[in-house]
């Protein structure tokens, strides 16, 4: 663990109450992390995963010795919590394990859940082929295979369930609540097999561009083009999150939702990011309205005009028509 | 959803050569299990089984067109369920709130403690907790139940004890008499042994008859819908 730091100044001050647990949360930092051994192929996977979340992302490409996830986390929490990052992707690869990558998933300075990928040897179609992906645009997700859509608490469907959270927390990017529709562009598609010969299905990650076709109808046709690496993973260990700390994750203040999404229909933001309002009026009473005061315009003029003109007194329109004032109740 | 007639929809016209423009390819996908959006991740599941990928020679033309009807379908239910702006930048979609919930990074911030202050000022019933039995809530939060009254320029409860809905209810010195009322009733020749100062409850206690009477049919008329 840190040790607590107090501040010296403002600044620091300022940098430390940023890291307060927050109500509505930042989207989550990633730290990927090299093992001891990384291959090539390993590597990609890392700096692919880097490509598609900068800003949001660290890459360290030191060597880090003596970290095994599924034995003793300690380093990787230390590692998180330095880095302010709330997912950690561990690249190491082993004579035991070849090309492991194992995504892990920090909750209040511990680890919640992790997966260990194993990365399968691959065709060279995807070898060195650019993703071209502007920064921060956020991604078109396709979950494809029975396992997704499985709910049965068989102990495939809840694996299949942590590595489809995992993968979306990875890449799903910031949680908007409007997107320019230029900015669809391009897919992930998530894929995993049925199981064969007693072994869990693969899970093949695959990114596509997406170009609309004029179809003569409303929708457009959609043709994919593929582009960026090619990765297929056999699912290896994983840990599950404790029940308990997972409900706690998962909480949501309370009336947060409300205030995050306000239903006020008469208020927006112009271009320039001010406030604007719309307010509605009642039709205004002209009736009422104050206009020159003239002696031969008043009401009793036609009446009573020849006296009032003899007195030349200047009758007050409004108190005559007001009521009199009520006496406030002690 | 998509109309799915479209999909059956014939050629547009025959007038135009089928060489410049073969036939026409279909905009909406069908498969055995419906997909299901979380659109708020820009998110399709497909929960169909995949054709076998152990092959590794065509694993990238089946996904691919696996994923082609994916990115279809999840296009199209972006395009068609929802409302699109259009302004200077372009074309905007807007996104529902999000359906699968992702765990957070950190816990829920605790709330402050109360200060020695407010501590003490609840307990005495005083300062933000005035008004307030002890240990009552605080005024502002009090004040959402309350509605200000012109007349004596206070707050007051919108019901309950000494509650807003209650005014007109025998704590008047002086009631004016519905004239209408009073010449019908003489009319029809009804007794009048009723207490004036108590037209205001009996009306308040009909009003309430009435909404339950509407809460009890409202409920019959779901249960009836709910079994059909």
């Amino acid at each position: 663990m840190l040790r607590e730091v107090k501040p010296r100044t403002a600044r620091t001050a300022r940098i430390l109450k940023s890291r307060d647990p927050k109500a509505i949360e930042d989207r989550k930092k990633t730290l990927l992390l090299h093992g001891p051994k990384c291959p090539p192929p390993l590597h990609s996977v890392l700096k692919t995963i880097h490509t598609l979340t900068r800003p949001h992302s660290v890459l360290l490409t030191k060597k880090n010795e003596n970290i095994h996830p599924f034995e003793k986390v300690d380093s990787l929490e230390f590692l998180a919590e330095k880095n302010e990052c709330g997912l950690v992707v561990w690249g190491s690869s082993s004579k035991k394990r070849p090309n492991g990558v194992t995504i892990l998933r920090i909750f209040d300075g511990r680890v919640l859940d992790m997966v260990e990928l194993l990365l399968l040897p691959t065709d060279s179609a995807g070898e060195g082929r650019k993703l071209p992906v502007a920064v921060e645009m956020k991604p078109m997700i396709l979950f494809a295979g029975s396992v997704w859509g499985d709910t049965s608490t068989s102990e495939m469907a809840q694996t299949y369930s942590t590595v489809k959270s995992l993968f979306l927390d990875v890449f799903s990017g910031e949680e908007v609540r409007s997107i320019d529709v230029e900015g669809l562009q391009y897919l992930l598609m998530i894929a995993a097999g049925e199981p064969e010969n007693g072994q869990n299905p693969m899970v093949h990650l695959r990114w596509y561009k997406v170009r609309t076709r004029r179809s003569g109808q409303k929708l457009p046709r959609v043709e994919l083009d593929e582009v960026g690496p090619t990765f297929d993973f056999r699912v290896g260990r994983t840990k599950e999150a404790d029940a308990a700390v997972m409900k706690e994750a998962m909480k949501k203040g309370r009336g947060l939702d409300e205030d995050f999404r306000s239903k006020q229909k008469n208020v927006g933001m112009d271009t320039m990011g001010d406030k604007v309002g719309r307010v509605h009026l009642s039709r205004q009473d002209l009736g009422q309205l104050q206009t020159r005061k003239m002696k031969g315009l008043k009401r009793g003029a036609a009446l009573t005009g020849d006296e009032d003109m003899a007195d030349g007194m200047d009758i007050d329109e409004v108190s005559e028509d007001e009521p009199a004032k009520k006496p406030r109740l002690a | 959803m998509v109309d799915t007639t479209m999909l059956e929809a014939p050629p547009q016209s025959t007038s135009i050569p089928a060489v410049s423009k073969p036939d026409r390819q279909p905009v909406t996908v069908s498969k055995p299990t419906p997909y299901t959006f979380d659109l708020g991740h820009l998110l399709a599941t497909d929960p169909n089984p995949l054709p076998s990928t152990s092959d590794i020679t065509n694993r990238n033309e089946i996904l691919r067109s696996t994923a082609r009807d994916g990115a279809q379908s999840l296009l199209n239910e972006l395009l068609s369920t929802r409302p699109i702006t259009s302004s200077l930048d372009g074309l905007t979609l807007s996104l529902p709130p999000t359906t699968t919930q992702l765990p957070r990074w950190k816990p829920l911030p605790k709330p402050k403690p109360p200060t020695k202050w407010e501590a003490f000022a609840r307990k005495k019933g005083i300062g933000k907790f005035a008004g307030a039995a002890s240990g009552g809530a605080k005024l502002e939060d009090r004040r959402k139940n309350m509605v200000y009254d012109e007349e004596s320029g206070e707050w007051v409860k919108k019901w309950g004890y000494k509650g807003k809905n209650k005014e007109g209810e025998g704590n008047d010195w002086l009631v004016e008499l519905d004239e209408k009322k009073v010449k019908s009733e003489e009319k029809n020749g009804q007794p009048e042994a009723r207490n004036v100062r108590m037209e205001g409850k009996r009306e308040r206690m009909e009003r309430i008859r009435r909404q339950e009477r509407r809460e009890r049919s409202n409920a019959k008329r779901g249960a009836k819908q709910g079994r059909t």
